[in-house]
């Protein structure tokens, strides 16, 4: 029992140091998506502001904030993969699409940040 | 030869050439491709030779073919093999061979050149593989789409070169030089579209190493990568001059008109989601996404695709090995990878994806912005076939090299790795495996591109080759009416017609966008007028029939007793006489007293403006064979001109016609209501919106859109049910805004002259007309009603204003029409169109006057014609309302008089359902099977409105010529013991009446044409001599070669001997004036010519010179740049 304590306090512990790291860019995320949502119900803003672009807007924002590495974004997109196929397969056409579109977008932000490195690179050499 | 067999590298160059050998399965005994866009012809090689003139003098009465220029080169292989085998189906096959090993050895040298050590061989030999199959080439097999094969050939060795020579792998010149030879045999078959793709990879390469050249170097490297992609640029123009300036010719003289027959830029747009609509990123990433796989149940093969668990899954396995040799790199870094060269093919494959995406989200915007907004962009209206290439070569690329890093990354042993790397090459060969089956060619069952020929069709073809070339030949039976396209019982389809693939004769026929006087031969046909269709065969020099027993309708409609009355008519007619019988063909000459010639001297002109509608009327109805009617040739021509046409125009004559009108107006959609904060948003934007709009009519739609906005928003306001004095103040000031949006629209309507204004008074009256339904939606409170109730009143009152004020035809006998008159004069009127129908009463302006003549003022008139009824073809009408109560499994008749087959008919009445089930209308001709609706000349079973109001029903039929009772029916369709109660008026069957009326101003003074005689010959299908004797007056030199404004005659000097050579004339004649053509006849070019003598007139095509100087630039351009190559190529 007192182990089973120890470990609880422990994990709560780690925890909350990670959560306090990430503590405030976590906020600034739900104020982007606050602001973004707002906007979305006004007029004349809703055209531009759809679900899918306000999706794109908040994954883009958060690879930002929270330097993702290329490797795990590349993961996330095989992620997506899988979940495009299931989608798919229940003829789930609409939810595949977002996810395709994000799968695009990972590839763009893979290829830039390649290129932007294979460049430095070049004007070192 | 055993060093060459020693080096592995043959073996895999072998074994792409074994896959190459797939067409071996797909043609057999004696199949052919042929039909539908194939282009494939039954004599390639002289089709070959007259791909070399601009002018195709095969279809109707010929037409330009400049923009097949290109496929002097594409096509060849073809006309070669073919001419070598002595056989279509051998030829066929040997060049099949020769696109698929050209396609896979094309990919095999691009990843050769950068992966050359033989433990790339998997590599090597899967990414051939993989580009010659896959499911975008497939789609394009099935008519051999040699002009994509050549693009798709050429994007991997263009890249290639590129990228070489951007890295300075190679010299400058020498990569100038292979790009240019390489773009001059594979050059798309010179389609603007299809070099689309290529102009995006060559833009994305050149940008992406001007980037790397310039962090490399700064700004030398930078203008050495600028520099190639010029120089690249011109080498590529110069060695393609031969098909590139004719079409730049025909880009700037018919840009316009392809534009609007395209349906505008709306239209493409419209078109262009279509064919986006399933080319989402997904679908994409998993190379799919061909549009005719959806939603088509009878593609060949898609449904496995799209429903086998399997498969769809195995589809997945691209974009996951895609991003795992991502993922592999990311994790073990660039170090054994060509970072450079990855990365430009990732850039080529993202910047793909977009264009074939097209106008499909989410990146369509884009797409859609460029067919706005770029010049000739709008060409690229099917992205997904024009870019398609863009994407595939890269993804294809990536997922080779990607699937190769994984394997050679986690199989170490070397027979693991063998046996894996055979079973992905066998792998991919079984996913695409409709290649093997071959039943892509069916496109649309039974239709399928890969046919059998009749030998009858072989054997009357030849037979109509050895005929004199002044043949020209009219197929009946007509046209498939829904397609126009021309399909027989031996499953061909194509809109291009059989006979033109299969002879070199001018075949004419009602194929899409013929001149009117096919259509009148045709109509003369019908009518059994002998007289009327030898005198128009005459002018268009038709001098053949050729009938095909083989012909099928789309509907399934097989030449027999529906259709054989035709050849029955022909065979009645005298002057025919049958010539020969091929099996289900026959050949029929018509004998005339004296030949059609070429080009002849009318002695009756007639002119009129290009924009009347009654010209194909005027043709049928009042020519002569000795007549030419001109289009917008001046009444004092030369003195030549013996009368002139003016058309009045009917107002609202076709029926529907004010419907159709009302129909194009938008419900307007609203953001923000009145009564919002942010409402001061919309006002201004309308502000600004009138501010801008230029024009009195324009100004005035803008006008009448934001009344229909208020009717909306007071809709909306009252819906909210507020009594709220504010609340209310919102509705009273939409009103006043209402009223005044449409005072304004009435007020610019009055600016405008007095036949704009009435169309615009038309189109006024049709918002109205929906805003006065609106408003019987509206819920009244109490503080608004006495404000909606003049509301109301005020658009009612407008409306009768308007109905008292428009000039418009509102019965079918009491025709109105404006007419534009533009000298004083006496005038004639010529009514077409009406049969049996005479005018009685005439009234201009509204005073009566004599059809024979009339004097008239110059200004624009009003006219209205009160023909005689038309014969009602109940046979016993039916007066006042009529209320039926039809019991189950019962129906009322109405007989029908005999339906000509000359006319249409329209059955109208209107009718009220009371009670029980709606009845279905059925009209009935004896002698039609139930599946026949060969051109709908019969109703089958439409329910009618079930609602409790009176309706209108209208429908148009036509006269079957094989039956002899006709009926009107309204019946139950169903036996379900219910009946059904209704009341119908005003029921009228009668003859669809649609008369012309041309005003007729005569010359009185018109000068007798004396020319000597004429006679001519031809150089070429692009050039010709005439020679005219003892020229005394001006005159009009006719033809019967289609018109086309590059068709110029230039008088030559008697005095200078002239050398007459097509080559030679077409560049030496200078100096000489250009005489642009009149289109005569709705067909044919005519010149005026005012000079007097006896001298020679050359008539030539003028875009042929385009092709002859761009010629001499292809020529002299090898030569150029091999010299550059060889001298400085050396030197750097």
């Amino acid at each position: 029992m007192k182990r089973l304590l120890n470990l609880f306090l422990n994990l709560s512990k780690k925890t909350e140091k990670v959560t306090s790291e990430y503590q405030g860019r976590l906020l600034f995320l739900m104020i982007i998506l606050l602001t973004l949502t707002v906007f979305a119900n006004l007029p004349y803003f809703n055209i531009l502001l759809t679900i899918s672009n306000i999706i794109w807007i908040m994954i883009l924002v958060s690879l930002f904030i929270f330097r993702i590495r290329m490797k795990n974004l590349l993961l996330i997109a095989i992620i997506l993969i899988g979940t495009a196929l299931i989608s798919v397969l229940a003829d789930n056409r609409e939810v595949a699409e977002i996810l395709g579109n994000s799968i695009y977008l990972i590839l763009i932000i893979v290829f830039t940040s390649n290129f932007v490195e294979y460049l430095k690179e070049i004007k070192k050499s | 030869m055993s060093k060459i067999i020693k080096n592995s590298k043959f073996f895999e160059i072998l074994f792409i050439f074994l896959i190459s050998l797939t067409p071996f399965l797909w043609l057999r005994n004696g199949q052919v491709i042929l039909g539908h866009d194939s282009g494939f012809r039954l004599d390639s090689f002289t089709y070959w030779l007259n791909l070399l003139y601009s002018w195709n003098p095969i279809p109707n009465f010929g037409s330009d073919w400049s923009i097949f220029k290109g496929f002097l080169i594409t096509q060849l292989p073809e006309a070669l093999f073919t001419t070598l085998t002595g056989s279509l189906g051998d030829g066929q096959l040997l060049t099949f061979i020769f696109w698929f090993f050209a396609i896979g050895l094309s990919m095999y040298i691009f990843v050769n050149s950068f992966h050359k050590d033989s433990k790339f061989w998997f590599l090597r030999i899967f990414a051939s593989t993989f580009y010659m199959y896959n499911f975008f080439l497939l789609q394009a097999w099935f008519i051999a789409e040699r002009a994509k094969f050549s693009i798709y050939i050429a994007l991997p060795l263009c890249v290639l070169l590129l990228y070489k020579t951007l890295t300075k792998q190679i010299s400058l010149w020498k990569g100038l030089f292979f790009f240019s030879l390489l773009l001059f045999f594979f050059n798309a078959g010179g389609a603007p579209t299809f070099l689309g793709s290529f102009f995006v990879s060559f833009a994305a390469t050149l940008i992406y190493f001007a980037i790397r050249n310039f962090q490399k170097g700064g700004i030398r490297e930078l203008t050495y990568a600028l520099k190639v992609g010029i120089l690249f640029l011109v080498g590529f123009i110069i060695v393609n001059a031969y098909w590139i300036l004719p079409q730049a010719y025909l880009m700037f003289h018919n840009y316009s008109s392809s534009l609007v027959a395209s349906g505008g830029i709306n239209g493409i747009i419209g078109w262009e989601a279509t064919i986006s609509k399933n080319a989402s990123l997904i679908n994409l990433l998993r190379l799919q996404g061909i549009p005719d796989w959806y939603k088509n149940p009878i593609h060949p093969y898609s449904s496995f695709y799209l429903e086998n668990v399997f498969l769809i899954g195995f589809s997945f396995l691209f974009p996951i090995i895609l991003v795992g040799s991502l993922i592999l790199i990311a994790a073990k870094g660039w170090k054994n990878h060509n970072r450079q060269l990855l990365l430009l093919i990732l850039a080529l494959f993202l910047i793909g994806i977009i264009f074939t995406a097209g106008s499909h989200p989410p990146t369509g915007f884009l797409y859609v912005l460029l067919i706005k907004y770029i010049p000739v962009f709008p060409i690229f209206r099917s992205s997904f076939y024009k870019f398609g290439v863009t994407f595939w070569f890269p993804a294809i690329f990536l997922i080779s090299y990607g699937l190769y890093a994984i394997l050679t990354n986690y199989i170490k042993n070397k027979k693991l790795y063998f046996l894996c790397s055979a079973l992905a090459v066998v792998a991919i060969l079984a996913f695409h495996f409709p290649y093997f089956s071959a039943n892509f060619f069916t496109w649309n069952k039974p239709y399928s591109t890969r046919v059998k020929i009749p030998s009858y069709v072989a054997t009357m073809s030849n037979y109509i080759n050895t005929l004199p070339s002044s043949t020209r030949i009219l197929l009946l039976p007509s046209l498939d009416p829904v397609f126009h396209a021309d399909i027989t019982d031996w499953n061909f389809w194509s809109l291009d017609l059989l006979p033109r693939l299969t002879t070199n004769k001018s075949i004419v026929a009602d194929s899409a966008g013929a001149p009117p006087i096919i259509g009148n031969m045709y109509r003369a046909i019908e009518l059994g007028n002998e007289e009327q269709f030898l005198r128009l065969a005459y002018i268009s020099g038709v001098n053949k029939i050729l009938w095909r027993d083989d012909a099928v309708y789309s509907n399934g409609t097989k030449v027999n007793a529906q259709l054989h009355y035709r050849e029955n008519t022909i065979k009645s007619f005298h002057s025919l006489r049958l010539l020969k019988q091929e099996g289900k063909w026959r050949l029929y000459d018509i004998a005339f007293a004296k030949l059609p010639m070429d080009f002849f001297v009318p002695d009756n002109i007639s002119v009129n403006s290009k924009y009347n509608s009654y010209q194909g009327q005027l043709m049928a109805e009042k020519s002569t064979t000795g007549s030419a009617l001109l289009e917008d040739a001046k009444f004092s021509l030369g003195n030549v001109v013996n009368k002139q046409y003016i058309q009045a125009n009917c107002v609202l004559c076709e029926m529907h016609a004010f419907e159709n009108i009302a129909a194009r107006i938008d419900v307007p959609q609203l953001r923000l209501l009145p009564n919002s904060k942010l409402y001061f948003l919309v006002k201004a934007k309308e502000y600004i919106g009138l501010l801008r709009t230029k024009g009195y009519e324009a100004r005035a739609l803008t006008d009448m859109i934001y009344s229909y906005r208020r009717i909306a928003e007071i809709n909306n306001l009252l819906r909210k049910n507020n009594d709220d004095h504010n609340f209310n103040q919102e509705v009273f000031s939409n009103i006043s805004r209402f009223k005044k949006n449409i005072n304004n629209a009435l007020a610019e309507a009055n600016l405008l002259s007095v036949e704009k204004r009435n169309d615009l008074l038309i189109r006024i009256y049709a918002y109205l007309y929906h805003e006065n339904s609106s408003t019987n939606s509206f819920i009244h409170n109490s503080q608004a009603n006495a404000a909606i109730d003049n509301l109301e009143l005020f658009i009612v009152q407008k409306m009768n204003m308007l109905e008292n004020t428009i000039w418009m035809t509102k019965d079918k006998t009491d025709k109105k029409y404006f007419v534009d008159i533009p000298f004083a004069g006496n005038y004639s009127l010529v009514f077409t169109n009406i049969g049996q129908v005479t005018p009685s009463e005439i009234y201009l302006d509204g005073e009566r006057i004599n059809a024979q003549d009339a004097r008239m003022e110059k200004g624009t008139h009003k006219l209205e014609v009160i023909y005689s009824p038309l014969e009602n073809m109940l046979v016993k009408p039916a007066d006042g309302e009529l209320s039926f109560n039809i019991p189950n499994g019962e129906k009322e008749r109405f007989t029908l008089k005999p339906l000509s087959r000359a006319n249409l008919y329209t059955v109208s009445f209107d009718y009220r359902f009371n009670s029980g089930i709606p009845p279905n209308i059925k009209i009935t001709q004896d002698a039609i099977e139930s599946d026949n609706k060969y051109e709908l000349t019969r109703k089958d079973g439409e329910l009618l409105s079930a609602e409790g109001t009176w309706n209108r029903y209208e429908y148009i039929v036509g006269g079957d010529p094989n039956s002899k009772n006709f009926s009107l029916d309204f019946l139950i369709c169903c036996k379900n013991g219910k009946n059904s109660n209704f009341t119908i008026k005003n029921l009228n069957v009668a003859q669809l009446f649609e008369p012309g009326v041309n005003f007729v101003s005569t010359n009185t003074n018109v000068q007798d044409t004396r020319v000597g005689n004429i006679s001519y010959r031809q150089l070429d299908p692009t050039k010709y001599i005439v020679s005219v004797h003892n020229a005394a007056t001006p005159y009009v030199l006719s033809s019967r070669i289609g018109y086309d404004a590059g068709w110029k005659a230039l008088v030559l000097d008697s005095s200078k001997s002239q050398n007459n050579s097509s080559f030679a004339t077409a560049l030496f004649q200078n100096g000489l004036q250009q005489i642009t053509p009149y289109k005569t006849n709705t067909f044919a070019n005519a010149w005026y010519i005012n000079k007097k003598g006896s001298y020679d007139v050359l008539i030539e095509y003028e875009p042929q010179r385009f092709f002859y100087i761009g010629g001499l630039i292809s020529l002299i351009s090898f030569p150029l740049l091999a010299s550059l190559f060889i001298f400085k190529g050396k030197k750097q």
